[in-house]
């Protein structure tokens, strides 16, 4: 379910008209207002270059705005170093063999919790509560770049997860894993979710989006050019066209069938099951 | 932020047709080993001035954006500066003597030392600019192996002009990625900052190795060392107008070095 | 036999076969160099750790000589570091960097290997390439390039500060991944 504005809660993190260009002058971001609530699953989704690793950036304080504003938390992020940001947002990145650097996957789990002050055993108990919800748990002695690449992923995720952030922002976090990995990876994000943690996916997988996400922004040419639940999105598929996203096949697959009577707003392969066996009357 | 782009990679070449441009690179080495070399001969603080003045008339026609060549100035200015103000300090011989400051006096000779030197320096700063801003890394690269760099050589550090901008970004992610999960680089004493510098060093230099590996078997799988007398498909080519330009090269050394050395002229 | 010789005809085989370095060796020394520039360039920009008084490329210096042996460390500490002030717009240094970091690299490398690679051999080894470092450059400021002695002198304490931190660093690094991921080093 898509939370709703409170009254007394504002949205838990917003940009107002965000401009960002880079330093050689690439323009990356044109006047992009978002408000992302507490609790939400949001995919972020577009074609390489459209923005939406720049909005991930701006949003932890990596980047600045070259106009506009950022709010955490309902205050203007200009004043918050990233390091006080990331207590609110946290980042995963889309290579994971740019955040690991400890000799064990233990020391690299902790050094997140340990930079924003946390006592030891609260560390610890972060860090190890992190390393089992990515059922990493046994590789803890392990060296982190010696491991698989989806080893490395999910240890990169693990040690986001561990400065347990309101708002987990995830650069692609499926490259690389097998189907298995990433459904178990994107089962134990839902969880989070689901304990009120905010999801922001970053993904080209359009399946996972549709499987998982309530909420899909559409970014191009850094504009964001949709933003509505998922079940509408995919419902009017043109606009994801235009962006250069073709919808997973379950859901081509209904809007093909639309003529003989199912519904075309599914989204996932058991959807679409349940619609046609409604229509035909059978069961499958 | 001038030929620092986004990934903080520095560098000086910018795409442009003047003629400095198309010389052939290896004109250009010349010229800057020439030019240097006539910077150590000449002592009189004038002559060398007109050189810096000469070399950065070149530096105009070359075209180099304003920030491109102030960020390569600013290494310069600095370097000439520290010369001009600590020459006379630690040098208390002649007169007249224009003030003492304790144990220390400044004398007008060594002030005067002290400009040339740093005019020197200027020079042999200044030459090497005409080159890089001109010079694409490829162009320099073949010329060199032309002038007698060992191929396997000149392809070590092709490999590496070309892996440079890539471990520049490779850095700041890598940066970015620390400054995510609540480390501050740049606070704490000197020792702290190192320490955070090591957090960025591993993971550069493990996926560094992992390249070198991958890149060598690349290199295996496509004939690398069957033949030594690999040639480039683009050979550079000594055309007319690069003769012109190496014979007003050496003009420019040999000229001066007759006037002072044979006419006695004190240049 | 003779027929197994000529049942090998090989269109890319050389009258003069190439006597070139491995291709590991040339992939190996090309990224250390650029490591080493890249390093040294990072670090020398105005808003790296070290604010740009000094830079850290040293501790690739000590890592290439101490990890690969002083033919790594001389030619990847030259050729980088060279690179690195080229590029920086200080190229007037570059001679005698590459002559300086070169030979920093090789002694250290030299001597951490022939001390097996013992504390005290890396110990040795890093001071006395550092020695050796601030030696050619303060020879070749004061003498060669005639910037005059107190801007020679100028440098030292900055040199001295570089090694001692680069070292640090270097050996660091070096420990830090030969324990971690030995198969990195084997080369």
């Amino acid at each position: 379910m898509i939370p709703c504005p409170t009254a007394d809660e504002g949205p838990i993190a917003a940009m107002r008209n965000v401009d960002f260009s880079y330093d050689d002058g690439t323009e990356a971001l044109h006047s992009v207002t978002l408000d992302v609530w507490r609790g939400e699953h949001i995919a972020l989704v577009g074609g390489n270059g459209s923005g939406k690793t720049t909005i991930a950036k701006l949003l932890n304080g990596l980047l600045r705005p070259s106009r506009g504003h950022v709010l955490v938390k309902g205050n203007d992020a200009a004043k918050e170093s990233v390091a006080a940001l990331s207590r609110t947002v946290g980042y995963a990145f889309q290579n994971p063999d740019h955040q690991l650097f400890c000799s064990t996957v233990a020391e690299e789990v902790l050094f997140g919790p340990k930079n924003l002050g946390f006592a030891d055993a609260k560390a610890v108990e972060k860090a190890d509560r992190a390393l089992s919800l990515m059922s990493i748990g046994h590789l803890k002695d392990k060296a982190p770049l010696s491991l698989s690449l989806g080893d490395r992923r999910r240890v990169s995720v693990a040690s986001v997860i561990a400065m347990d952030p309101e708002v987990l922002v995830l650069d692609e976090p499926s490259t690389g894993l097998d189907a298995g990995e990433a459904a178990e990876l994107m089962r134990a994000l839902d969880g989070l979710n689901q304990e009120g943690k905010t999801i922001i996916l970053i993904t080209h997988e359009m399946r996972l989006v549709a499987e998982h996400s309530e909420r899909v922004l559409v970014m191009a040419h850094g504009h964001v050019v949709l933003d509505c639940r998922t079940r509408v999105a995919f419902s009017e598929p043109e606009a994801l066209h235009e962006s250069g996203l073709i919808p997973p096949a379950a859901i081509q697959l209904a809007h093909r069938l639309s003529d003989f009577g199912v519904s075309p707003e599914v989204l996932t392969v058991d959807e679409l099951a349940e619609e046609v066996a409604k229509v035909w009357g059978a069961r499958i | 932020m001038g030929c620092q782009n986004m990934t903080g990679f520095v560098d000086l070449y910018s795409e442009g047709g003047t003629f400095l441009h198309r010389i052939d690179a290896r004109v250009k080495i010349v010229a800057v080993l020439f030019l240097s070399v006539l910077a150590f001969l000449l002592s009189n603080v004038y002559s060398l001035t007109l050189l810096l003045a000469f070399i950065f008339i070149l530096l105009f026609l070359a075209r180099a954006s304003l920030s491109r060549t102030w960020f390569a100035l600013r290494f310069v200015i600095r370097f000439m500066v520290l010369i001009v103000v600590l020459w006379p300090i630690f040098d208390p011989s002649g007169t007249p003597v224009w003030a003492t400051f304790g144990p220390v006096k400044i004398t007008e000779p060594a002030v005067w030392r002290g400009v040339t030197s740093a005019v020197r320096v200027g020079c042999l700063a200044c030459v090497w600019y005409i080159l890089m801003f001109t010079t694409s890394q490829r162009d320099l690269v073949r010329a060199l192996v032309k002038m007698g760099l060992r191929f396997d050589f000149g392809l070590a550090l092709a490999i590496s002009l070309r892996f440079l901008p890539t471990f520049s970004a490779t850095i700041d992610s890598i940066k970015d990625a620390e400054r995510a999960r609540g480390m501050e680089l740049d606070k704490g004493s000197l020792l702290k900052r190192s320490r955070n510098y090591v957090a960025i060093l591993v993971p550069t230099i493990v996926s560094a190795l992992r390249s070198a590996d991958t890149l060598s078997l690349a290199l295996h799988s496509r004939a690398y060392g069957a033949r030594a007398d690999r040639t480039y498909l683009r050979e550079p080519k000594m055309r007319r107008q690069d003769a012109a330009a190496l014979s007003v090269v050496i003009a420019l050394l040999v000229v001066p070095v007759f006037f002072k050395f044979v006419l006695g002229v004190p240049l | 036999m003779e027929s197994q010789a000529e049942s090998e005809p090989s269109p890319v085989a050389s009258p003069e076969p190439a006597k070139f370095v491995s291709p590991k060796t040339v992939a190996l020394y090309g990224i250390l160099a650029a490591l080493t520039a890249a390093i040294t360039i990072a670090s020398y920009l105005p808003f790296s750790p070290t604010k740009g008084y000094f830079n850290l490329g040293d501790s690739m210096v000590f890592f290439s000589a101490l990890a690969f042996g002083c033919r790594a460390g001389a030619i990847c500490g030259g050729v980088g570091s060279a690179a690195a002030d080229v590029l920086l717009g200080a190229g007037v240094y570059a001679p005698v960097t590459l002559v300086a970091k070169g030979g920093e690299g090789f002694v250290a490398g030299l001597i951490s290997r022939s001390g097996r690679g013992k504390n005290w051999a890396v110990v040795l080894g890093i001071a006395a390439g550092g020695a050796l470092m601030i030696t050619t450059y303060f020879m070749a400021e004061w003498l060669f390039l005639d910037v005059g002695f107190g801007k020679a002198l100028a440098e030292v304490p900055i040199n001295v500060a570089q090694v001692a931190l680069g070292g640090t660093i270097g050996a660091g690094l070096t420990h830090l991944i030969r324990k971690s991921y030995p198969s990195l080093l084997k080369g």
